[in-house]
């Protein structure tokens, strides 16, 4: 299930945009006189598929891309270091001198005169500082400092003379100091150093642990060979156990598998830049073999560079490459940047664009599919107001106590329910149906102008877009069903129009009654 | 006689104190501009002439802010590898590394993670520097044609189609790439000359290609996000010798095929907007199958 998976999500990523043009129950390919059936057409989820894309493959990439770019980069810098740095680099006018002051940096600084060990006693300082060296040692001030003086110095002697063997300066207290204050002795001071010196071993040992943890492994590389005659038959079991035997379970073997079929045995060294780096400038400087601090301090900053890419790609991709460094300096993918912000700005105008084709014509359309509706709601409207006038005219004459009574009542009681009767049962109907389908078109305008507004005040539309989703889908839907509806809204226009017409063919008479009221009453006659 | 020496002894004695005053005032300059000095090197910076504490507070200050302004370590300047061939980006950076690396040592500021960090920052920045960018198209490369019509568009719909179908690789140069770092195996970049080879056709098919003006917008970012998927392809191509601009390039990926994915849905919109349908027995019946941005 999981193989079927990867399979499918494989060709699905690959092709992903030829699906994308090609994926249709056709022979596109027939189209270029080769009849080629092309996958039966689904739709594709592109983020869909650039998310697993992302997880599947260019992570992975990217991960190893990494540990090429440490083996190439070491690579080239050895060969560079073997041409003698040329090119005149800036660095460095005496590479020599450097890198052995290199070496001896950290013990020098040990041992100095200022250095942590300033303060021993003087009689064995010099011994300890040359057996610090002689061990190439280095180590901190305070623990080191000679207290046996001052105690001497309380009884007006002088520790060389003391030790020099006149027990009267200093006597018992400056012996028991001696004796039991480390530092004060030289065996005390030398153990005490060399603990130290150990100490930050340690330390520095932890150090370089913990960044080869966070290289994740990017600073180690096998180198392996091919042992001489090392290839075997893995079919052949008297070859196997021959070779496993031999072989074991060490770690510093490999078991390469060839295309033939064979299985050749290797023997493996794990290198890290350091180390290549630094063997390779020994061995092209003469240096003594006391370089391994140097190869250790190369890692560190390898390892830093490398963690430092390879996180700024996997973790924002080329825009997070592209982000200014904690100086303040500009970024250094300023020439991508510049693209980057161009292909941003045009993604941004297409965008937009695109979006403008969805919108604008569902507005047009929408527009057009309303005007329909609006002079159809123009016209009954004017119906209404005719009736409504001519209610009102008849009104006041009934209300007129100088017509008859009986001509008042007539009208009061005929015309009226009849007018009343027009616009409740047909007018106001037909009024309410044209109204909700206008209401109803205004209200889809108003929605696709205000996300229309919205994507024009965006900065970024691109981020953005899966919210506006929905907003297409009414768009183009909605676009779909005014066009499709144009020629319903015309013939309501026209039913409207005919009704209208009627409508105020009939109003017209009851405000000829009213006008001529109340002759045209069957009791007509003036009270008086 | 002895007037005239005289006469003569004056401006040769004022000519020599001048020399001796000048050349005491440069040396002094010199002195000074030394403790300034960017470049360092080892025996510049000696015990004895500047007291550790000043000394490290001036490296650290020099890694800490001046690396903005020193002077790059251009590590593409006449090396024996330069002389056959030019430098890769990868070269670039494993020399940048390495000044960066004995800057850090002369400065005695291994051990200072702010110095290393803006050493590596300024390491990668100046590399990238030099980066190869993708071609990016504009209007003007981009054959228009006057015609807008519902034919026109149509007839624009369907070439498209067949152009696509014709060169469109059908393989990812990131995941032949990844299959040759796994296996180490580099002759498998080789895989990838098809995809560059069907990236070069598709785009001089469609700078050829004539297109309605409305169109053109679409058109020009499909140019692009091809020419985009053109760079990738070639950067993963040099994975071997040249890692780092294949990692440049792989940073690309998503825009590009994203650019590409939004033109086409925008095709397909404008299509579909306009009315212009395509039969099932035509090339652009493709579209149909395209999702919009709302599905």
């Amino acid at each position: 299930m999981k193989t079927t998976f990867k399979i499918i999500l494989t060709f699905t990523a690959i092709t992903f945009v030829v699906s994308s043009i090609i994926a249709s129950p056709v022979k596109i390919a027939q189209a270029q006189g080769a009849a080629t059936n092309v996958p039966i057409g689904t739709d594709f989820d592109f983020n869909n598929i650039m998310a697993h894309m992302k997880d599947f493959v260019l992570d992975k990439a990217a991960t190893l891309i990494a540990k090429q770019i440490l083996h190439q980069m070491t690579v080239s810098v050895v060969n560079w270091i073997n041409t003698g740095f040329q090119g005149s680099p800036t660095f460095i006018t005496n590479p020599e001198g450097f890198f052995l002051d290199a070496a001896d940096q950290v013990t020098g600084d040990f041992l100095s005169r200022e250095g942590a060990l300033s303060r021993l006693c003087s009689p064995f300082s010099i011994d300890i500082r040359l057996g610090l060296a002689l061990n190439q040692t280095q180590s901190a001030t305070s623990r080191y400092t000679c207290t046996l003086g001052k105690i001497i110095g309380n009884a007006n002697g002088t520790i060389e003379g003391f030790t020099g063997g006149d027990f009267r300066q200093g006597g018992w207290p400056a012996f028991v100091s001696m004796t039991t204050v480390p530092q004060n002795n030289v065996y005390g001071s030398y153990l005490q150093a060399h603990s130290e010196l150990l100490g930050r071993i340690d330390t520095r040992e932890n150090q370089v642990n913990r960044d080869l943890d966070r290289g994740k492994g990017f600073l180690s590389r096998r180198n392996c060979t091919d042992i001489p005659g090392g290839t075997i038959d893995p079919e052949n079991e008297f070859e196997v156990e021959q070779a496993e035997s031999i072989v074991g379970n060490s770690r510093d073997m490999n078991r390469k598998q060839n295309n033939d079929g064979t299985v050749t045995y290797q023997t493996c060294t794990t290198d890290t830049p350091g180390s290549v780096i630094s063997n390779m400038l020994q061995k092209q400087l003469d240096v003594p073999a006391t370089e391994l601090e140097l190869a250790d301090d190369i890692n560190s900053v390898v390892n830093a560079l490398i963690s430092q890419m390879i996180n700024q790609v996997i973790g924002g991709g080329l825009s997070g490459l592209s982000r200014g460094s904690s100086g303040g300096r500009t970024a250094y993918t300023s020439q991508l940047i510049t693209d980057l912000n161009a292909q941003k700005a045009a993604d941004t105008q297409s965008t937009n664009s695109q979006l403008s084709s969805v919108f604008d014509p569902a507005i047009a359309a929408l527009n057009d599919y309303k005007s329909y509706y609006d002079q159809a709601i123009a016209a009954v409207t004017d119906s209404k107001n005719r009736y409504l006038t001519a209610k009102s005219c008849i009104l006041s004459k009934v209300s007129d106590t100088q017509y008859s009574s009986s001509a008042r009542t007539y009208a009061q009681n005929s015309w009226i329910p009849a007018i009343d009767t027009a616009l409740t049962s047909k007018v106001d109907p037909l009024l309410a149906d044209l109204t909700l389908k206008q209401a109803s078109t205004s209200n889809q305008i108003a929605v696709i102008q205000n996300t229309r507004a919205q994507i024009a005040s965006s900065g970024d539309i691109q981020s953005q877009l899966p919210g506006y989703q929905a907003s297409v889908q009414i768009a183009i839907n909605a676009k779909a069903s005014a066009v499709a509806g144009i020629s319903f809204a015309q013939s309501q226009l026209r039913d409207a129009q005919t009704k209208a017409t009627a409508f105020n063919a009939e109003a017209l008479q009851y405000q000829n009654n009213c006008a001529g009221f109340p002759g045209n009453t069957p009791t007509s006659g003036r009270q008086r | 006689m002895a007037f005239s020496s005289l006469r003569l002894q004056t401006p040769l004695i004022f000519v020599v104190c001048a020399v001796a005053v000048l050349a005491t005032a440069l040396y002094v300059r010199q002195g000074k501009s030394r403790d300034y000095a960017p470049v360092a090197t080892v025996d510049v910076i000696s015990e004895n002439e500047a007291p550790r504490s000043t000394s490290d507070s001036w490296r650290s200050q020099f890694f800490s802010i001046g690396t903005s302004t020193a002077p790059a370590p251009k590590a593409s300047t006449g090396t024996a590898k330069q002389n056959t061939e030019p430098l890769t980006l990868t070269d670039q950076i494993g020399r940048n590394f390495f000044t960066s690396y004995v800057q850090l040592q002369q400065g005695n500021l291994i051990g200072n993670e702010t110095a290393v960090q803006n050493a590596v920052d300024y390491t990668i920045d100046t590399s990238l520097e030099s980066a190869l960018a993708p071609r990016l198209y504009t209007l003007a490369d981009v054959r228009v044609s006057a015609d807008a019509g519902t034919a026109a568009l149509h007839g624009y719909g369907n070439t498209l189609v067949s152009t696509f179908a014709a060169h469109m690789p059908t393989t990812d140069a990131a995941m032949i790439a990844t299959e040759a770092l796994e296996k180490q195996d580099f002759s498998i970049l080789a895989s990838i000359d098809p995809v560059i080879t069907g990236h070069q056709r598709m785009i001089s098919a469609m700078l050829a290609l004539s297109v309605p003006k409305p169109l053109e917008q679409y058109h020009l970012d499909l140019l692009n996000g091809l020419s985009r998927s053109l760079y990738i392809a070639q950067g993963l191509r040099a994975t071997e010798k040249d890692p780092m601009q294949a990692l440049v390039a792989l940073g690309t990926y998503a825009p590009a095929k994203n650019t590409i994915n939004t033109a086409l849905q925008g095709l397909n919109v404008y299509f579909r907007s306009y009315g212009v349908l395509f039969s099932a027995g035509e090339p652009g019946a493709a579209f149909s199958n395209i999702s919009t941005i709302s599905q």
